[in-house]
């Protein structure tokens, strides 16, 4: 660290290295929540492979029984499909397991499923508590709020990707809309939901899991089963965000994968220059 | 990849292009980030949050994209060829309205020390990430994705069965006994539809 220097001292320096130029940057995101951020990748995929896990001991969507085989779950009609269908997986030796075998821990583990899911539960609902102290700690919760404005900026962002990769292609200048906020409208409609995706989560996991005591918890989501059926939903909800979420990231550039790992950014273009 | 953000070669605050509004423009000043510094674990840092009074926006001459401070530095003369223009000053209108964030001059080796300091926490993050994975996986997964190596240490079904004994106490807490499962009659069962049978 430098101190001040006193002012006889300013015009003999002492050393003769120069002076490199500070670097403008702003704290994006409090550290609690760029902790909170990556804690929650390993623990979601511990929740969703127990949990498939899980619903393989009692599958929501079923149907009658098959004549030949006597399956009644849809998730094996799709394994059976993918075995039939998709090369180098003709000779799959249990094409009925396939969609467990492949995107859980296994079937035939109930309760071994059952343990691990309720040890990354509890660890979820502690890194969505750290997430909101960092939210609040920070001011960031004031970004991810929705605007009046957001569907119309919802459709010039949507507008915008939907044509970069033409515009790449036929080297045509493409601007990206601006903004005065944090978040364009579409990364704030996705920030805004899936924290709520992760408190219904956490709701309809208590409500599956308590049935009895919390009775009236089950009853809001219209029942035990039909709560089975949120809960499942909404782990579609946070595989269907990862995958843009990851991609657009990379595509937004160095900043933005840093920024969420180090908390600091250098982009200043948006407000931050103090001006008195 | 915006590789000039590592900070070797930001923008210098004097060299941020006019705005047109400099006779009340205050940067927030640089303290000397000389390469004397030896202890970069604190920010070298003017943070001047409540000093937000107005907001400039510097824009390209194509209106394309705002001017990263982040990127390359102008000269005074290829700044006064660019068409400026200064965004009104916007304060907090509301508790829930967004704030500005303050920018903070950090010396670059300071935020070089601290990105990688971060990067490698991430790294270590993740390695255990992956060891927990091995910890806690059951030796049935484990094999079909091709680790056919005995990994079932004896700490786990310690760990799991703690994680169960807080999960009881929750069920413990939550019991209540004019709260039970109702009795059905037989004509009321119907058959079960699991994977076990």
């Amino acid at each position: 660290m430098s101190h001040s220097t006193p002012p006889d001292c300013e015009s003999k320096p002492t050393s003769t290295l120069p002076e490199q130029p500070g670097v403008l940057v702003v704290r994006k995101h409090h550290f609690l929540v760029h902790w909170s951020h990556w804690l929650n990748v390993p623990i979601l995929l511990g929740l969703i492979l127990s949990g498939i896990s899980t619903y393989w001991a009692s599958p929501i969507y079923q149907h009658k029984a098959d004549p030949n085989k006597g399956n009644t779950d849809v998730a094996a009609d799709i394994g059976i499909w993918i075995c039939a269908h998709v090369p180098g997986q003709h000779h799959y030796s249990s094409p009925l397991d396939w969609i467990y075998n492949h995107m859980s821990l296994g079937p035939g583990m109930l309760a071994l499923a059952l343990r691990l899911h309720w040890l990354c539960a509890y660890l979820f609902m502690l890194s969505g508590i750290v997430y909101v102290a960092g939210l609040v700690s920070g001011g960031g919760w004031r970004s991810l709020l929705p605007r009046r404005t957001d569907l119309l900026d919802a459709l010039r962002m949507f507008r915008y990707y939907l044509g970069f990769p033409f515009a790449k292609l036929t080297r045509h200048k493409w601007l990206h809309p601006r903004f005065s906020t944090k978040y364009n409208a579409l990364q704030r409609a996705a920030y805004f939901s899936v924290p709520i995706a992760g408190f219904l989560s956490v709701a309809t996991g208590w409500a599956i899991h308590k049935p009895m005591q919390l009775y009236w918890l089950a009853a809001l989501f219209g029942g035990y089963n039909t709560a089975r059926v949120w809960h499942f939903w909404l782990m579609w909800i946070y595989i269907l965000f990862v995958v843009p979420h990851v991609i657009l990231v990379f595509a937004d550039g160095w900043d933005t994968l840093r920024s969420m790992i180090v908390g600091w950014s250098t982009r200043v273009e948006r407000s931050e220059v103090v001006v008195k | 990849m915006n590789d000039k953000e590592n900070g070797d070669d930001s923008l210098k605050p004097q060299q941020i292009p006019s705005t047109g509004v400099e006779p009340k423009q205050e940067i927030a000043e640089s303290p000397e980030a000389g390469p004397e510094d030896t202890s970069p674990s604190v920010p070298i840092a003017i943070e001047k949050p409540d000093a937000v009074e107005a907001i400039k926006q510097p824009v390209d001459a194509d209106g394309s994209r705002p001017l990263s401070v982040g990127h390359e530095p102008r000269t005074d003369e290829s700044a006064s060829s660019v068409a400026v223009k200064p965004v009104s000053v916007k304060k907090p209108q509301s508790f829930f309205g967004e704030r500005p964030l303050p920018a903070i001059e950090m010396a670059p080796r300071v935020l070089r020390y601290q990105s990688r300091r971060d990067f490698l926490a991430l790294g270590a993050g993740a390695l255990a990430a992956v060891a927990g994975t091995g910890f806690f996986l059951p030796q049935d997964t484990l094999s079909r994705i091709g680790f056919h190596q005995n990994m079932d240490p004896p700490g786990k079904e310690w760990f799991l069965n703690k994680a169960l004994r807080v999960d009881d106490d929750v069920a413990e807490a939550l019991y209540s006994g004019t709260r039970r499962v109702p009795t059905y009659t037989k004509s009321q069962i119907t058959s079960l539809k699991n994977n076990y049978n």
